[in-house]
């Protein structure tokens, strides 16, 4: 799903898009269970939408979310198994909410950042550029 | 499914008791749901050696389970910084502290073995150091946290600013500091004990009367290097302490180079004295007096350029400092 880096940087690289998903992950998580979910189901449908997780990571964090209140959980049986379904919890819902609108700042924030960045310099130091200077 | 239920049981043994049941039953669904899978995609069911991949993807049973537990410091990370200052500064003090009992003890002439024993007892000393360190930063660690001490810091009692950049690393001043504390028991010991410097060549040369005569001498350049290391240890910052320091230390040593070279034999023939080793030790003897002449000169170099980094940094600036003198 990444493009691979082969150098030295590699390391680097990977530390930091772990740390990048990090925050990310958890609001992912939060929106899937809207809808009752057990763990292989839930890492299955992050799976198809992009987004791999590996059990070492997911079943601790929603233990972690679940003793913070912002999922409830109930052992049931299916195809013969016990299994663990989750779901999403009132405080977990309100939680969302605002994350979601965190999300949603912080990414226009970002693109504006990049936007500047890439318009040049001429454009971060307040000079007009030609392409925005007024056409006489 | 015997590899499933041992690897479940192995996690399971590393969990907190109040979770075991839970975590294991749901790890079980996971795994069973993967082999599943598989099985319906391959339409058999898994190898042991399937079984065996499948496992191995999943983790080492103790990183799987160390997942489950929140993290936990014994030093918390912010006070880490102050816990590593205080251990390295107690650890070199006591050091110094040995190193110089060890010193004391080669210069009275008691045996390299009896010298050499005190620093060799510094491993436990440095092992005690840490356990009572470590176990009073807890302390304070618990503390700190119950009055908020971060929460009631005041910018203005911070240091001031520093000029100056440690030069050297702390594993370098470290070994520094152990060797020259070695290097000079050795020395010392061996002065009294000639066959620790000649080994078996002591049978045809000694040290001439000379090297006792500075005896004293050399015992103050040993324990005034191993002071001089130290400090690199404790202060690795303190680059004008340091330059001090090697200026004693270079004029130290420009004394004992005086009385080398007015020393008419530096070597005297051992106890064997086989034919042709008068002219041996004439030719050593005038190496000898040609090398420490050669070594006072680049000694007086060094100390001048001492001397300019002294001056330098008393003007701020090199250019303002010869501008004194020309």
């Amino acid at each position: 799903m990444f493009r691979t880096v082969d150098n030295p940087t590699a390391e680097i690289l990977e530390n930091l898009r772990s740390e990048l998903r990090r925050g990310s992950l958890i609001v992912a998580v939060l929106a899937e269970l809207r809808q009752e979910q057990y763990g292989y189901t839930l890492r299955k449908s992050l799976e198809e939408h992009g987004i791999s997780m590996d059990e070492g990571t997911l079943y601790p964090l929603l233990r972690r979310l679940e003793s913070q209140g912002l999922l409830a959980s109930e052992w049931r049986e299916q195809d013969k198994r016990n299994k663990r379904f989750y779901r999403l919890s009132p405080q977990g819902e309100v939680i969302l909410t605002e994350l979601l609108l965190d999300w949603e700042n912080l990414s226009q924030s970002l693109r504006a950042i990049l936007q500047r960045s890439q318009a040049g310099p001429a454009s971060e130091s307040g000079v007009p550029s030609a392409e925005a200077a007024p056409q006489d | 499914m015997e590899l499933i239920d041992r690897y479940l049981q192995a996690v399971k043994w590393m969990l907190p008791r109040k979770q075991q049941n839970d975590v294991v039953g749901e790890l079980n669904d996971e795994i069973l749901s993967r082999v599943e899978e598989k099985e319906d995609a391959l339409g058999r069911p898994l190898t042991e050696d399937e079984q065996v991949a499948l496992l191995k993807q999943m983790g080492h049973p103790m990183l799987v389970a160390s997942r489950y537990r929140s993290q936990r410091y014994l030093i918390n990370p912010t006070v880490f910084a102050i816990y590593w200052m205080v251990l390295r500064l107690i650890l070199a003090v006591v050091f110094v502290a040995m190193a110089i009992a060890a010193v004391s003890v080669a210069a009275t002439g008691q045996g390299l073995g009896k010298a050499l024993g005190i620093i060799f007892r510094y491993p436990f000393a440095a092992l005690s150091i840490f356990a009572w360190v470590t176990t009073i930063f807890v302390v304070l660690d618990i503390v700190q946290v119950k009055f908020d001490f971060f929460g009631k810091w005041d910018p203005r009692t911070l240091p001031k600013l520093s000029k100056t950049k440690p030069r050297h690393s702390m594993i370098e001043s470290v070994v520094g500091l152990m060797l020259s504390t070695i290097l000079g028991v050795w020395w010392l010991v061996g002065l009294k004990h000639q066959f620790w410097i000649f080994g078996p060549g002591y049978e045809f040369v000694h040290f001439g009367p000379v090297w006792q005569t500075i005896y004293p001498l050399f015992v103050v350049l040993v324990v005034f290097g191993v002071i001089r290391t130290s400090v690199d240890v404790a202060r690795p910052g303190w680059e004008r302490g340091r330059t001090w320091f090697r200026l004693i230390y270079r004029a130290l040593n420009l004394l004992v180079l005086y009385f080398l070279f007015n020393a008419a034999e530096l070597f005297v023939p051992g106890s064997a004295n086989p034919p042709g080793m008068a002219e041996v030790l004439k030719g050593l003897n005038i190496a000898m007096h040609i090398g420490v002449v050669a070594v006072a000169i680049v000694t007086v170099m060094q100390m001048g350029r001492d001397v300019y980094h002294l001056i330098r940094d008393r003007f701020d600036g090199g250019e303002r400092a010869l501008a004194c003198f020309f």
